[in-house]
């Protein structure tokens, strides 16, 4: 088909403002960012719109064969092979489906953060793979099937194919369609490997089954290897996301920057601009639970792979104020929950409790108010207790967050937070 | 004429509900111009799409000169060679006429550029040069038959087979039809499947009469028409027809 006619026949040339705008409008205002913009976030972002993009290529793909089948394209005798002409016909779709990527990635990178050197091609890699993928399905389904039966098929199983997965159990069902990709990642973690591996394998055996059903020439043998091939590629990727989280994602590892304030504040490069306010408010709030006699760490750091539940971390939006810096500072001194309680059987009653009259505690220690607080439940408890606490001498004070802590992280009893016992 | 049949079987269907059309079959298309003459049902169709390469004989093989269409290596030299004018002819949605009759030749293996330019050519050659800009949907019955011919030989094939040319047209768009024919075969080999013998004796050089996946008849019309006493006041066209009726019996 001469190029213009490909082209100007195609529904491609008029769904791509449509497709642009939709695209536009889910990542910028229907779906906010979940973290930080870093640049693994917003190559990542387009996999938000993959529902869409790949629905609508699809459905044009189909379509556009459709046209061919409708028009006895095989009684043409054609030397061309099937892949050779479907490929051609097929080319406005998968155009259309990378302007749709590109539609995404042009609305997220200008609000990326930091420099342009975290580069992980693995997000990209498996939005290209899926719009293709599902477009290569289209074609072959719009070459075999009726238009009536094709064109519902493919708009209503690609859409359905994309969103489904990702309300159902168990949960690592909802990476073999990418959606684990969609809240990737805060700065401090990377996405897991097995999620690449999962979400890239089910696009490609879907699109190589595509191929091999319009490869062949005998129906009975392109159906049997397009089914065992997508079939195995599916099987294949069940396995390696089985067991992943609902948040596919490990701690990075890598070399933060730091600052030899007291205490030695570290952050990953993307948040440089976070050094001197969180170095200032961590001073402060060193100085503060010093005074009290209340051991405080030497380094304050962004989460990161080898941060355990001893270490006093944070984790903050680049556009924090500086009052909450200093409240994601003292959450960092928050005891956390401890391995133990998973392996003895749960955590001892009260411990949760403890944790947040201890943050209450340490908030107020700071300069906080401690009822603005931002768990409402029993506010009123809560309160009195700090308010007790807070009445004892300085090593009263130390004394009793030293045990709450002791008590939360040994998480064999539940937490005394009495002060007066 | 070089496409030949050789031992040609050809069967629809599987187990109890095979029916063969074709079996040990043998033809060799004669050089010029043929009909393909027989009742509905005789094989007609499935002769030309075997010869065309667009089915494949379940035994022996169909060859053009060294070419044989189960080898594939050869399938693509072969249909380069070969035009099909499938019996139905549809336009694509969407495109005009002379897109449709460009995207056959880049079908058929040239390349883009060839491909617009030969379709001009092939428009003018039955005379739709006019029509060239007009959606393919909106062309009539007789007007599609003529692009589709335009299909068929617009990457200058060797043998243009055509189904059923004049299928549906009315008297004066069957006349139009079989003059293109005519001046067709004065460079081209063609086959012509017809079960509608009016002025055979004018346009073809040969005929085959299929019944029942046999060939009843191959020769020229003198010979066909020789089967027949000559009766005074009979056209060519009735006394062919009288031959014919004779060959595959009335109830045919």
């Amino acid at each position: 088909m001469p190029w213009r006619a490909a082209w100007r026949t195609s529904p491609a040339l008029y769904c791509a403002p449509l497709l642009v705008a939709v695209v536009w409008y889910q990542l910028q205002v229907a779906m906010p960012w979940r973290f930080d913009p870093t640049w693994l976030a917003a190559y990542s972002r387009p996999a938000a719109g993959l529902f869409l993009i790949a629905t609508v290529a699809a459905g044009c793909a189909a379509w556009d064969t459709s046209r061919l089948r409708r028009g006895g394209l095989t009684g043409w005798v054609p030397v061309r092979s099937p892949l050779r002409l479907l490929s051609a016909s097929s080319l406005p779709a998968l155009c259309l489906g990378m302007i749709g990527v590109a539609t995404a990635l042009l609305t997220t990178l200008p609000q990326t953060m930091g420099a342009p050197g975290w580069l992980d091609v693995r997000p990209l890699t498996v939005v290209v793979v899926a719009v293709a993928g599902h477009t290569l399905l289209g074609t072959a389904l719009g070459w075999l099937l009726p238009v009536y039966v094709s064109m519902p098929s493919v708009l209503v199983g690609t859409y359905l194919w994309h969103v489904y997965p990702a309300a159902m159990e168990p949960l690592w069902l909802r990476h073999l369609v990418g959606y684990g990709w969609e809240y990737c990642c805060p700065v401090w973690a990377v996405p897991d490997n097995r999620l690449f591996w999962a979400s890239l394998l089910v696009p490609l055996g879907l699109g190589g089954g595509a191929l091999l059903l319009l490869a062949f020439r005998w129906v009975l043998l392109r159906s049997l290897l397009a089914v065992v091939t997508a079939g195995a590629a599916i099987m294949v990727a069940a396995e390696v996301a089985t067991g992943l989280d609902v948040d596919p994602t490990v701690p990075r590892t890598g070399a933060m920057v730091c600052e030899e304030s007291e205490p030695t504040v570290c952050v990953w490069p993307e948040n440089v601009a976070l050094l001197a306010p969180v170095a200032a408010e961590a001073t402060r709030v060193a100085d503060d639970l010093r005074a009290l006699g209340v051991a405080v760490p030497d380094r304050l750091a962004e989460r990161a792979a080898d941060t355990s539940a001893d270490d006093w971390f944070f984790q903050a939006s680049r556009d924090a104020e500086p009052e909450q810096l200093r409240r994601v500072i003292v959450l960092g001194l928050v005891p956390q929950v401890p391995e133990c309680a998973e392996t003895a059987g749960g955590l001892p009653e009260g411990t949760v409790r403890a944790q947040e009259v201890a943050w209450a505690w340490l908030w107020s220690a700071t300069g906080g108010d401690p009822s603005d607080f931002p768990y409402p439940d029993d506010v009123g408890h809560r309160t009195r207790v700090v308010e007790e606490v807070r009445a004892l001498p300085a090593h009263g004070q130390a004394t009793w967050y030293g045990n709450v802590r002791d008590a939360v992280l040994a998480c064999d009893a539940s937490p005394e937070l009495d002060p007066s016992a | 004429m070089p496409i030949a049949l050789r031992g040609c079987s050809f069967s629809y269907g599987w187990g109890p509900r095979r029916r063969w059309v074709l079996r040990d079959f043998d033809l060799r298309f004669p050089a010029g111009c043929t009909v393909l003459l027989g009742p509905n049902g005789a094989g007609k169709t499935t002769l030309l799409s075997l010869a065309a390469s667009l089915l494949w004989p379940q035994r022996g093989k169909v060859t053009l000169e060294r070419l044989t269409t189960a080898h594939r290596h050869d399938l693509r030299t072969y249909r380069r060679k070969v035009g099909l004018l499938p019996q139905f002819i549809q336009a694509v949605p969407g495109l005009r006429v002379r897109e449709q009759v460009a995207y056959a030749g880049w079908l058929k293996g040239q390349n883009r550029r060839d491909a617009w330019d030969s379709a001009s050519d092939a428009l003018a050659r039955v005379q739709m040069s006019d029509l060239a800009q007009r959606p393919a949907s909106k062309l009539s019955g007789g007007q599609l038959r003529r692009m589709g011919i335009a299909q068929a030989l617009v990457h200058d094939a060797e043998v243009l087979l055509l189904d059923e040319p004049t299928a549906g047209l009315d008297p004066t768009q069957r006349g139009r039809v079989r003059r293109l024919i005519g001046e067709l075969s004065e460079t081209t080999a063609v086959v012509v499947s017809t079960h509608q013998t009016d002025d055979i004796s004018r346009t073809y050089d040969s005929v085959i009469v299929l019944d029942d996946g046999q060939v009843r008849f191959h020769g020229g019309v003198q010979e066909l028409t020789a089967l027949v006493p000559e009766v005074q006041q009979r056209s060519a066209a009735e006394h062919v027809e009288a031959a014919y009726v004779q060959l595959i019996g009335e109830e045919s």
